[in-house]
């Protein structure tokens, strides 16, 4: 793919100038200590194998930062030392002065460059001669131990700017001994979990990066503000995606002809099936590219329910935890209403929820049903025309658009605090979901609104939308770090 | 922002659905037009124009396109003929009595205003995609006739019902537009070619100078700068006839010149309320139309995707190269020990200094002839010293946390080189778990150390 074709007309010298300049990190250690995690974590990247097995990562991989195909800095990814202590004993064979080492480093590469003994050495030493700065991972949650002296010895030998980064794979803490033993190697030592860490965590890793070279810091610190207005970027885009979301499943509607002269319970019933599934598919398309901007396409999740439909829309509980209450119902019939009627119309879906809430209240599962076909108005139409056809939706429960709403925000802040070392699968846990106070009074009155047009035949257009959009936004802005 | 055309539209739509462009394609054409970067629709239209060649039915837009044209002209031509024959109908004169100027001052007076709600209204409600009242507008009809006349527009693109519907409406001004420029030319003609002899009546019992009020209001616009198309009093009075008292009478015709000025109030008349609102009308119908376009452009699917793309930096920290896929190698069955054996020849710690060693001893009852150790701090030297003074059965102590490295590997082909009886394996944990391992940490253990696949050695859990 055109990877290199930014460049207008001919640049190589200053290309060449570049490489020279632009910030190079290595992450090396020994092997299993979640060197891997770390780049994937720091490198948005989730393609980046990471397993319990030692000796995962088989060679360098460079993971350059680019904006518009200008190169920023570059991550490498390594695998872990071997034998180290062979590694320093070849080193110290001869007796040179602390100006040689670094030469002796080299010399070392270049004879071994086609040993298989040494490969993976070889793989981690190459771009920290290339000029990488290094950042050595060790596992916090585990004692320290002599055997990492060799390692951190022969990395001191490459003379390159290089901090220590403790990551804490166990809930056992160790970083103190730790601390101590890194202080005498390494001048700065963080403490950085890939797994856990948020936003402002890799920014504050990338603070300390930054002071390695000061040649560099200039350059770190512009990554900084770039991945800031990356996700903000993806804010916007995932708002827009939710938007459009609601806005397309709110107007939703299937229909099927009918044949006979009464519509049966089994046509009404594969109906209502036909309307789950579209506005679950709809749903899935909306996660999945949600997640593919944030770089997650292979994320995976794990639902609570077999529908999100499935949860009793009328119950009372369902109406206090994410809908509206009665009295909210009647200030909202006020706001929306209006010259154009949503006032009486609100009351009126609004009363029929109440009368399924009612109904459901006494005969329990069926009522619960029965309220749901109500609440997807599923109707028979043309029964004048001779082409009868039987039609559900929009889905006029004013609960249901916060259950979607709520569903796929919350899938959307996942996606987007999730570092990318954090392979699990997002449990879309009804109870947790429904219980996160995201949406607020006043944000709740101004979307019902939206969601009162939404719900009508009107084509929604922009400036609408964009209103929709902008509260959207607004709550993701809140609880995406950025 | 740029003007919407409804030819980007329709080839947009079809390459938002055949076409696949890269991230990094579109960037660079955002990159390419700096100066456009906060204009979408001319960003979209230049996108468009750049990929239109690779449309699969390239003509189909621009059939469509002129055949939208063509109808639009038989239309607009039709609607100035018959606005041509409806204004010579209303000025037949039949010689023996004056025309009535309350005929054609009703089709380009009152028409157009009584008239002027419907579209006003339908664009209010433009945005319901079933109009009731776009089907009510004369364009949606006449297209209807056309349509239905010529087979070839049946296969016309899908557009959003709200483009379509602000489409009737514009249509329709210029179509009205068109109308009432027939009644012009109509007026024209017939004053040129004729001498016309207009007057008024009316069953209403309305006096000369009501009638003289309403005109001078109706006049208000270009009182001041025509002043001669605004009807005299004395023209009023003097063109007022009677039906049921005859035609001309003798002094009306002495009056024919004065009486054919009544023209002029026509002609504007037509040219301010026929011509002017159904202009303004129109421009209003353009805006919402371009409005329509723009809007719907964006809903099309993946175009919000696109500008993004475009207009926004694209930021990659991913790698561009893919990693090998790891193959994690199926070892033979080890030999795993439990804790069976308590008395050993010799116990080894790998990285583990002599202390450490006693302690794991004793706290497992174990006890040892020889204690030696490896790894960590020693040199390779003093490991292949080590391997030499072993004797015996081994145990050989190792942190299950730390994953076996090559280092250790070649300490154990060492020791294997170097003896032939058993050798243990023992992954000791962290004290935090009472030195035992973690199940994952054993597993790495006993995975690596059987890929050696020596029956020599063993593992103890
Ligand atoms: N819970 C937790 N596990 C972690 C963390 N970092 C790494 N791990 C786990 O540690 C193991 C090793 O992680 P990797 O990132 O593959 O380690 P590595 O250093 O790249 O390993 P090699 O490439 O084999 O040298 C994996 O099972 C990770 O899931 C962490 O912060 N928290
Ligand atoms: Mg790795």
């Amino acid at each position: 793919m055109g990877e290199e074709d930014w460049s207008v007309g001919k640049e190589s010298d200053q290309d060449e100038e570049m490489s020279r300049d632009y910030p190079r990190f290595a992450v090396v250690g020994h092997p299993n200590k979640g060197k891997s995690s770390i780049v994937s974590t720091l490198a948005l990247d989730e393609s980046v194998h990471i397993s319990s097995t030692p000796g995962t990562t088989t060679s360098q991989r460079a993971f350059p930062l680019k904006i518009d195909g200008k190169l920023l800095y570059e991550l490498y990814d390594t695998p872990g030392f071997q034998r180290a202590r062979e590694v320093l004993e070849w080193l110290k064979r001869e007796d040179i002065g602390a100006d040689q080492k670094t030469g002796r480093v080299k010399l070392f590469v270049d004879t071994f460059r086609n040993d298989p003994r040494f490969h993976d050495e070889i793989e981690l030493l190459s771009p920290i001669l290339g000029g990488a700065g290094i950042i050595y991972v060790v596992d916090g949650s585990k004692p320290y131990g002599v055997e990492y002296e060799a390692e951190m010895e022969i990395l001191r030998w490459c003379g390159q700017p290089s901090m220590a980064l403790i990551n804490l794979i166990d809930e056992t803490d160790h970083v103190e001994e730790w601390k101590r033993a890194l202080g005498h190697y390494f001048r700065l030592v963080r403490v950085f979990s890939p797994m856990e860490a948020n936003f402002s965590q890799h920014r504050v890793l990338f603070e300390a990066i930054a002071q390695l070279k000061e040649e560099w810091t200039a350059s770190v610190n512009h990554s900084m503000e770039l991945f800031a207005l990356y996700r903000r970027q993806n804010i916007s885009q995932s708002a827009e995606l939710i938007a459009s979301l609601l806005a397309g499943v709110l107007s939703h509607k299937v229909s099927q002809p009918i044949t006979s002269e009464a519509v049966s319970e089994q046509e009404r019933t594969q109906l209502s099936e036909r309307y789950k599934k579209e506005i679950r598919a709809l749903e899935e398309q909306a996660m999945r590219k949600i997640a593919a901007l944030w770089s997650h396409s292979e994320i995976e999740k794990e639902d609570s329910l077999n529908h999100f439909l499935d949860v009793d829309l009328f119950s009372k509980e369902s109406e206090s935890i994410f809908g509206l209450s009665k009295k909210e119902l009647a200030t909202m019939a006020s706001v929306a209403g209006g010259a154009t009627g949503a006032g009486v119309d609100l009351m009126l879906g609004g009363s029929s929820m109440m009368l399924g809430a009612l109904i459901g209240g006494l005969v329990g599962g069926a009522g619960a049903m029965f309220g749901f076909d109500e609440a997807a108005q599923i109707k028979v139409l043309g029964q004048k025309l001779g082409s009868r056809r039987l039609e559900a939706g929009p889905m006029k429960n004013p609960n249901f658009p916060y259950i979607l709403l709520r569903r796929v925000l919350y899938y959307a802040i996942e996606v987007a605090n999730r570092p990318h070392a954090n392979r699990k699968k997002i449990q879309m846990d009804q109870e947790r979901i429904l219980s996160c106070e995201w949406i607020d009074g006043k944000t709740k009155r101004s979307l019902e609104a939206f969601h009162y047009r939404f719900r009508q035949d009107v084509a929604v257009d922009e400036k609408q939308l964009e209103g929709y959009r902008d509260l959207i936004q607004s709550i993701l802005m809140e609880h995406i770090s950025n | 922002m740029s003007k919407a055309d409804l030819k980007t539209y329709i080839e947009l739509d079809e390459l938002m659905r055949t076409l696949t462009t890269t991230h990094e394609a579109n960037r660079r054409f955002g990159l390419a037009h700096p100066k456009l970067i906060g204009d979408p629709m001319r960003l979209l239209g230049l996108w468009v124009a750049k990929q239109r060649h690779l449309l699969q039915a390239p003509k189909a837009s621009e059939h469509f396109e002129s055949m939208l044209s063509q109808v639009t002209a038989l239309l607009l031509l039709l609607a100035v003929v018959l606005g041509f024959f409806t204004g010579a109908g209303l000025l037949q004169y039949h010689g023996d009595r004056p025309i009535n100027v309350l005929y054609f001052f009703g089709a380009v007076f009152v028409l157009p205003m009584a008239t002027m709600p419907l579209p006003l209204i339908a664009m209010w409600r433009a945005g319901r995609s079933e109009s009731m009242l776009v089907h009510l507008l004369p364009a949606y009809w006449m297209e209807q006739i056309v349509r239905f006349a010529r087979r070839d527009m049946q296969m016309m693109p899908k557009i959003a019902p709200l483009v379509v519907n602000r489409m009737m409406i514009k249509r329709s001004q210029e179509l009205g537009a068109a109308f009432y420029l027939g009644l012009l030319v109509a007026l024209i003609g017939m004053v040129a070619s004729r001498d016309i002899a207009f007057g008024w009546n009316s069953t209403l019992q309305i006096t000369s100078e009501e009638f003289h009020r309403f005109t001078s209001a109706v006049a208000i616009p270009w009182k001041a700068c025509v002043p001669q198309a605004v009807p005299s009093f004395e023209l009023i009075e003097k063109s007022r006839y009677f039906r049921l008292g005859g035609g001309l009478d003798e002094q009306m015709i002495r009056d024919a010149a004065l009486l054919g000025e009544w023209w002029k109030f026509l002609a504007m008349t037509t040219l301010v309320y026929a011509l002017l609102t159904r202009l303004v009308l129109f421009v209003l119908a353009s805006f919402g139309y371009s409005r329509a376009i723009y809007g719907s452009m964006l809903a099309i699917d993946g175009v919000r995707e696109l500008l993004h793309q475009i207009q926004e930096p694209l930021i990659k920290t991913q790698s561009p190269t893919t990693e090998e896929p790891f193959v994690i190698i199926d070892a033979e069955g080890m030999n795993i020990v439990d804790a069976s054996q308590l008395h050993y020849q010799t116990v080894i710690g790998w990285a583990l200094d002599k202390d450490t060693v006693a302690l794991y001893n004793e706290r497992e009852g174990i006890t040892a002839s020889i204690v030696l150790e490896a790894g960590g701090l020693q040199s390779l030297e003093d490991d292949r010293k080590a391997t030499e003074d072993v004797s015996g059965n081994i145990l050989l102590y190792v942190k299950s946390w730390e994953p076996p490295t090559m280092d250790f590997i070649d300490f154990l082909d060492m020791l294997c080189a170097h003896t032939k009886e058993s050798i243990t394996i023992y992954p000791v944990g962290i004290a935090q778990r009472g030195y035992r391992a973690a199940e994952a940490e054993f597993d790495v253990w006993a995975k690596r150390i059987g890929v050696l696949a020596k029956s020599q050695i063993r593992m103890k859990r």
